[in-house]
């Protein structure tokens, strides 16, 4: 309709819709292709603030709630009482120092095993595929099935895997019956926490490394090896820096998901014996002392805590990434 | 060996250390470590119970750290520490089960209803164990006092069909329904009178039915111990907090059973947060 009143119209007019048609429509052109690429992102946009932010809302809503289910004729408001409640209660401090122990412990080490085992599996052999299936097994199966089989199959003291082995082991020069019968859980209760996450996580960093392996330009290798670097050097000063960016995202996730465990505490050592994190101690305050509130608490101040934390990771990440971009 | 029908604590300490190691790799005894407040904590607080202690008084102060209840902390971890199979701070009522079906401990001190599994139609150990009751100290008796209840939901929509299923687990027929599909002996134990003069039942519980039914009866829970109590419950105190006390009560009592601190040190702890809970009370 523009257009056509345009043509009618006086020549200044003309002239003007003559300069700036192609802008107009450019500008609700490109106005519209917007909203047609983003529309269809609407309901999973929308769907995502639902399912993680109102629960959020609501959690933080109830923080601020003097709420103990034993109690239901006593609820008020609490204004901050439940956060001092979470930061002078004795036990919160050895949480957290017990979730910064395990989450470090196990990043670090399946890092470094999933490196290794990513740079076994990067060459060609027969059966590669299967291996690497192999592999990659521990991290699908359920995590409280995978603690079950620690603490029953292989840590039991009676008739564990690691027992079983030593008493085999001694039965070879005749000794079976002196066996030393380890307690593996109660002499080193992180030790066993620690080591079934290692288990179950190291497939997952072997992953996002081996991703990062198979897409190293192998061209400039070839060019360092013929120069006469050794293996050494390559992997120091060339697979390295290409991986760090990998190395980096995966630490941050592997931290992430290590930090919320709770199966593996659960099951093994039922939040005893010095190995309470803080997912544990929540659940703890949350279902046996029922108080809704002072949980709450405790989970907004580990959610603020991870949000701190990740934000400086991924800002390392982020630059990173940029320095990347050619 | 043999042990009287009504045991002293004593008797079974010294029992204990005579057949550690009557057959290789059996434990003399085998007792809950587990932390929660329905696993270790049960049993502890029924000899804590006989010995003459008590988790509070009549105007709900703690004690925990003197008497009756250092007495029997002190005497159940070292039990456990010198005649229990290692692994003992993670065993529970599943391990203890597992470990006496294998041959692996001579004598467990727990709940009537693993009877009835110990003596299950092929269970390795089925006729071999005599069942005496719970050993006292102090006390005339010292069995605890537990019960699975069922309990329908406000919100559900099928509460008819609860109730009518509720009507028939908890009737004659169910226990007939057992006991043609496993025997008499995994009958559940201690849900209708009428089992204890069946005598099918009485034949094939033969061994521990009668031990069953006076411990149950025998159970006195607004008194068990030697000084009154502020509140119901044997192997409990029945309050709303003691769930949580108990658990972490509990996780001290498994470190001190595993060697990671001492039984002062987690009487200490668990006085302080015992203190804690009855002052809310005192009031």
């Amino acid at each position: 309709m523009t257009a056509i009143s345009d043509l009618t119209s006086t020549p200044h007019k003309l002239g003007r819709a003559a300069r700036n048609p192609r802008n107009n429509s450019h500008e609700t052109l490109t106005r519209a292709a917007a909203w047609a690429r983003r529309a269809p992102l609407l309901p999973a946009l929308i769907f995502m603030i639902v399912v993680t932010q109102l629960p959020f809302v609501a959690t933080l809503i109830i923080s601020f709630i003097h709420w103990n289910a034993l109690y239901p004729n006593d609820i008020n408001f609490a204004g901050f009482g439940n956060y001092v409640a979470v930061f002078t209660d004795p036990t919160t401090g050895g949480s957290v120092l017990t979730t910064i122990f395990i989450t470090v412990a196990v990043v670090l080490i399946s890092l470094i095993f999933g490196l290794i085992i990513a740079l076994l599996l990067d060459r060609a052999f027969w059966g590669r595929g299967v291996v690497r299936t192999m592999m990659i097994a521990p991290f699908l199966i359920v995590p409280v099935a995978a603690a079950l089989v620690w603490k029953h199959a292989i840590f039991n003291p009676s008739y564990g895997l690691l027992n079983g082995i030593l008493t085999w082991f001694w039965g070879l020069f005749g000794d079976a019956a002196h066996a030393p019968q380890v307690d593996w859980i109660s002499s080193q209760p992180l030790g066993a926490v620690n080591t079934a996450l290692i288990w179950q996580w190291t497939p997952f960093m072997m992953l996002i490394l081996l991703a990062g392996l198979q897409g190293r330009p192998l061209d400039v290798i070839e060019a360092a090896r013929i120069d006469g670097a050794s293996t050494w050097q390559i992997f120091r000063y060339m697979t390295l820096p290409h991986l760090r960016p990998y190395l980096e995202l995966a630490a941050l996730l592997g931290t992430i998901y290590i930090v919320q465990n709770f199966d593996a505490v659960f099951t093994i050592t039922s939040g005893g014996l010095g190995t309470a994190n803080l997912p544990y101690t929540i659940y703890q305050t949350f279902f046996e002392a029922q108080d809704y509130g002072q949980a709450s608490a405790a989970g907004v101040i580990v959610v603020a805590g991870s949000l701190i934390v990740a934000t400086f990771a991924l800002r390392t990440v982020s630059s990173l990434l940029k320095e990347e971009k050619p | 060996m043999t042990l009287p029908a009504n045991p002293t604590w004593a008797q079974v300490a010294d029992l204990a250390a005579k057949v550690a190691n009557a057959q290789p790799g059996m434990a003399g005894i085998c007792l809950r470590g587990q932390t929660g407040w329905g696993q270790m904590i049960a049993p502890l607080t029924t000899v804590v119970n006989t010995m003459g202690g008590t988790w509070f008084d009549k105007s709900w102060n703690a004690h925990v750290d003197t008497g009756g209840f250092a007495t029997a902390a002190n005497f159940y971890v070292d039990l456990v520490k010198k005649y229990e199979e290692p692994g003992a701070s993670q065993a529970g009522f599943t391990e203890c089960l597992n470990d006496m079906t294998q041959g692996k401990a001579a004598m467990w001190y727990d709940a009537t209803s693993a009877a009835g599994s110990l003596d299950a139609a092929g269970s390795p150990v089925a006729g071999k164990i005599g069942y005496v009751a719970a050993p006292v100290d102090l006390t005339k008796s010292s069995g605890w006092l537990y019960s699975w209840a069922f309990g329908i939901e406000k919100a559900s929509k099928h509460q008819a069909a609860a109730e009518k299923f509720i009507e028939w687990a908890s009737g004659p027929d169910y226990a007939q329904l057992v006991a043609k599909t496993f025997g008499w002996a995994q009958v559940p134990p201690g849900t209708r009178e009428s089992l204890y003069t069946n005598p099918d039942y009485q034949k094939a519980a033969s061994a521990f039915y009668q031990q069953v039914q006076t411990a149950i009866s025998d159970a006195n829970p607004s008194d068990p111990g030697v000084q009154p109590r502020p509140a119901a419950g044997i192997q409990f105190v029945a309050i709303p907090e003691f769930a949580n006390l108990g658990t972490q009560a509990s996780q001290e009592f498994s470190s001190a059973i595993a060697g990671k601190e001492t039984v002062a040190q987690a009487l200490k702890n668990t006085q302080a947060l015992a203190q804690a809970v009855g002052a809310k009370y005192k009031k």
